[in-house]
């Protein structure tokens, strides 16, 4: 008897009562009285993910060493596949074949593809951009590719997901001189391209990526030019690639004030839980970051403390769980610490990475959770304060960076009260005091 | 703890029946032939929980984590086990190490990843005790080389009865025996001489061992896939029929065995027990175990270009692990040419499944009293390839310089 059935048909709920011209429907519940942090439930094809949200990668198509059952349990709604890899292989014809990627890995909730941009630059030897697109040499074998937006639009409608990236002319953030505006405005003429070429506008949204490096002039450009198109939401590219962090966060910021209030804003590759608290403050929705997934294979766990290098000698023979307050299945199935240790340790056994992926997991999608109750409850100031007190047990280790950062948006970590929110520019002008 | 029971039997052929009631209020019954679960430190190779059993659980991969026992002062509990596991506390893994050399009166050397460990009587009572398992194989002699005579293989065999008795009495003095303590899987050694052979059984029998568990047939240096049955049969055949003709039956363990046709031929000699490492095995080397030969192989190479256009089919239509029902062919093959870790896991699934199958039919036939032959005919060319032969999944190291990217 034939079990296997081809082309497994998911739940796809239709944007029925959607009147925009794409899959999206972001509603705002709750909005911080002194930030500009928010919480708002973000409606898409293959499910409804509540925000500020927290995106595992699964480059490939699947988490490491997570099935997709484990990972709907963690309560993981979206998590991301990368076009660039999947492209490559196995390829958009045999995705399209398989219901999509949703069909081929079996995960029922939604999906976010990345435009391949980003790993096209970062991972290929020789990479030549012109107007067109972006000739490379593949990784794989070595043969020569193209990607145009055109191209990578066809390979993300072949994978599906319910959230697309324009193909951006990707800079390092370490870029400067003309080449990064000639970026900014090729990307502002790629995204259009990439909307002519989006093949499925009602199942799959598509979001344009804000670029201009570190210089603000440019990015107010790239910022108003994309704000003027008629997208499902907005990210944030350009800004995951070790600049200084005093820069990081007002760029951050300066998105954030200028981009439609009402639409998501997603911070692309970002980032570490401390990042992700301060980026929810200033007005960040959505994240994404292998962090979780990595660290848990170099055997390193996330705890709300900080993290616990579970390797290293001192935990040899610590029976505690990894953090006794989680609730993901490691913690609460009682596995110690010096116990994973051994099966990290054991070449060829895969419970030990499995277990900490889930935990790491979990405390990510943990962290996004308490933030959005303490939105619900009005309390996200203080959850912010408790979140620096965990992490730093002396007040003078607070990252300076992420202490003015909350500054600029109300919050005072050091005094414990919140604060008249304060203007500040790029440069380091404005209220904000900067060392 | 444990009873043995025969329930039918074709030629020298049984099924068995064999219940543990170590575990409070769960008593586990197994049917023989049957295989023993193989794990690493507590844990299925790939998968979070293997199904429920006997565990095999090698010592030797423990002694480099003393500390940590004595610490927990529970093997059980460190490992999370389900209390539906029972526990078979043997010497070394067959699959992975192979018995080194390093044999004296006062202790065995097994092989750990740090090196060889000294395993004294005294520390394996100790063990005994922290573990509680229902099961145990006391320490003993099962060193052989190629070329070793009749007198190494006597030395074998005396030392281990040596071994065999101070370990019951140190478990005694422990007050680790008696009706709580574990049944006794004692090591039948004798290198390749039938003499040897015949005496070490006949000496075991008068200790009133629960068990036997077959070694010191593969030389050290050769692999897993390397050793078959046909190796060894003839020195055995003597001291089989003498076996047969015992009361109560006892439980006959030979591990090591993983080409099917091995499991089949040795069941038909009255073996009931063997390690279940070929999932384990085979997926490691990205191989799948198919229900049925496909060009007249048994084995899928699923990390293979090829595959990667098979949209509309799964590894094995004529299995319902969850690998076969949810996911396609093209799927698995994918993961496995990008070397991540979920190929593992399914494959070891469907493997498992694939093992459990197998045995089911092994059983089947011996109860329809069908001669085995067909059987061993129908898997004559499941023959486990060598490593060279095919290009593994990727290990942890090349998968994390993968990730880099």
């Amino acid at each position: 008897e034939v079990l296997y059935l081809p082309r497994p048909s998911l739940i796809c709920m239709s944007m029925a009562t959607s009147n925009a011209a794409y899959p999206l429907k972001f509603n705002i519940i709750s909005k911080c009285g002194t930030t500009a942090a928010r919480t708002a439930k973000m409606q898409l094809p293959h499910a409804t993910v509540d925000t500020p949200v927290f995106m595992p990668v699964g480059t490939k198509g699947s988490l490491k060493a997570l099935t997709t059952d484990e990972l709907s349990k963690l309560g993981c709604r979206i998590m991301l596949g990368n076009t660039y890899h999947l492209g490559c292989r196995p390829g958009p014809e045999i995705l399209s074949a398989s219901g999509g990627l949703h069909g081929y890995m079996h995960w029922p909730h939604a999906l976010l593809t990345d435009s391949g941009g980003f790993q096209m630059v970062s991972l290929s030897k020789l990479c030549n951009i012109d107007e067109g697109g972006v000739t490379f040499t593949s990784p794989y074998d070595g043969t020569e590719l193209r990607l145009t937006p055109e191209e990578s639009i066809r390979i993300q409608n072949g994978i599906g997901a319910d959230i697309m990236m324009q193909l951006d002319d990707v800079v390092h953030s370490s870029t400067t001189g003309p080449r990064v505006k000639e970026a900014m405005e090729r990307s502002i003429r790629w995204l259009d391209r990439c909307l002519a070429a989006n093949a499925r506008p009602t199942q799959q949204c598509l979001f344009p990526i804000v670029q201009g490096g570190l210089d603000s002039d440019l990015r107010i450009q790239s910022l108003d030019a994309l704000a003027s198109r008629d997208v499902a939401g907005f990210a944030i590219g350009g800004l995951s690639g070790g600049e200084a962090k005093s820069t990081f966060w007002r760029i951050v910021k300066l998105c954030t004030e200028r981009l439609p209030a009402g639409k998501p804003r997603y911070l692309m590759g970002v980032g570490l839980p401390l990042d992700l608290v301060v980026c929810v403050a200033l007005g960040v929705d959505m994240f994404d970051c292998v962090l979780p997934t990595r660290t848990a294979r170099f055997g390193v766990a996330l705890v709300p403390e900080g993290q616990l290098q579970l390797k290293k000698r001192q935990f040899e023979t610590d029976l505690r769980p990894i953090d006794d307050r989680c609730s993901c299945p490691c913690c609460t199935g009682g596995y110690s610490r010096a116990y994973l240790a051994t099966l990290l340790k054991e070449d060829g056994v895969t419970l030990g990475c499995s277990l900490l992926t889930a935990h790491n997991v979990a405390y990510m999608l943990n962290l996004m959770s308490e933030m959005r109750q303490s939105l619900v409850d009005g309390k996200f100031s203080e959850f912010v304060r408790q979140f620096f007190r965990l992490q730093y047990p002396n007040p003078t280790d607070y990252p300076e960076w992420a202490v003015e950062a909350l500054k600029s948006v109300g919050v005072s970590l050091l005094s414990g009260e919140d604060v008249k929110k304060s203007s500040c520019n790029v440069d380091g002008s404005g209220d904000v005091e900067v060392k | 703890i444990m009873r043995f029971t025969v329930s039918a039997s074709s030629g020298r052929a049984r099924l068995g029946h064999l219940a543990l009631s170590g575990g409070p209020d769960h008593p586990v019954a197994m049917a023989t032939p049957g295989y023993l679960i193989y794990n690493r430190c507590g844990s299925d190779p790939h998968l979070p929980q293997s199904p429920a059993g006997i565990l095999l659980t090698p010592l030797n991969h423990w002694l480099d984590k003393l500390a940590l026992l004595r610490q927990a002062g529970n093997l059980r509990q460190l490992c999370r086990l389900r209390p539906d596991r029972q526990l078979l506390l043997s010497l070394t893994d067959h699959l992975d190490y192979y018995p080194t050399p390093g044999v004296t009166a006062q202790h065995v050397g097994l092989p750990t990843r740090s090196g060889k460990a000294p395993l004294t009587v005294e520390l394996q009572a100790e063990l005994t005790l922290l573990t509680s398992p229902e099961l145990v194989q006391p320490l003993a002699d099962c060193e052989i080389r190629e070329g070793d005579g009749r007198k190494r293989a006597r030395k074998s065999v005396d030392r281990s009865l040596a071994f065999y008795d101070r370990f019951t009495t140190a478990l005694e003095q422990q007050g680790g025996l008696g009706g709580g303590g574990p049944a006794l899987m004692a090591s039948w050694v004798g290198g390749y001489s039938a003499e040897e052979r015949l005496r070490c059984l006949r000496e075991l029998e008068s200790r009133g061992a629960d068990g036997l568990v077959v070694e010191g047939f593969r030389y050290y240096n050769q692999p897993v896939e390397d050793f078959r049955l046909a190796q060894c049969e003839s020195v055995l055949t003597e001291a089989l029929q003498q076996q047969q003709r015992s009361q109560p039956p006892r439980p006959l363990y030979f591990p090591g065995l993983v080409h099917p046709a091995d499991i089949i031929r040795a069941a038909e000699l009255g073996f009931d027990l063997f390690d279940g490492s070929l999932p384990a095995l085979l997926t490691r080397r990205g191989l799948a175990w198919l229900t049925s030969a496909t060009g007249g192989s048994w084995w899928l190479h699923v990390g293979d270009v090829e595959l990667l256009t098979a949209t509309d089919r799964p590894l094995d239509p004529g299995c319902c692990c969850r690998c076969c029902r949810q996911f396609s062919l093209s799927y698995l093959a994918h993961l496995s040419l990008s070397n991540e870790i979920l190929a593992s896991i399914l494959l070891m699934e469907h493997n498992s499944a694939r093992l459990a199958a197998f045995f089911n039919e092994l059983r089947s036939a011996i109860e329809s009293a069908e001669s085995l032959g067909g059987l061993a005919t129908k898997y004559a060319a499941a023959v486990v390839p060598p490593t060279a032969a095919v290009a593994p999944l990727a290990n942890d190291q090349a998968r994390l310089k993968d990730d880099e990217a």
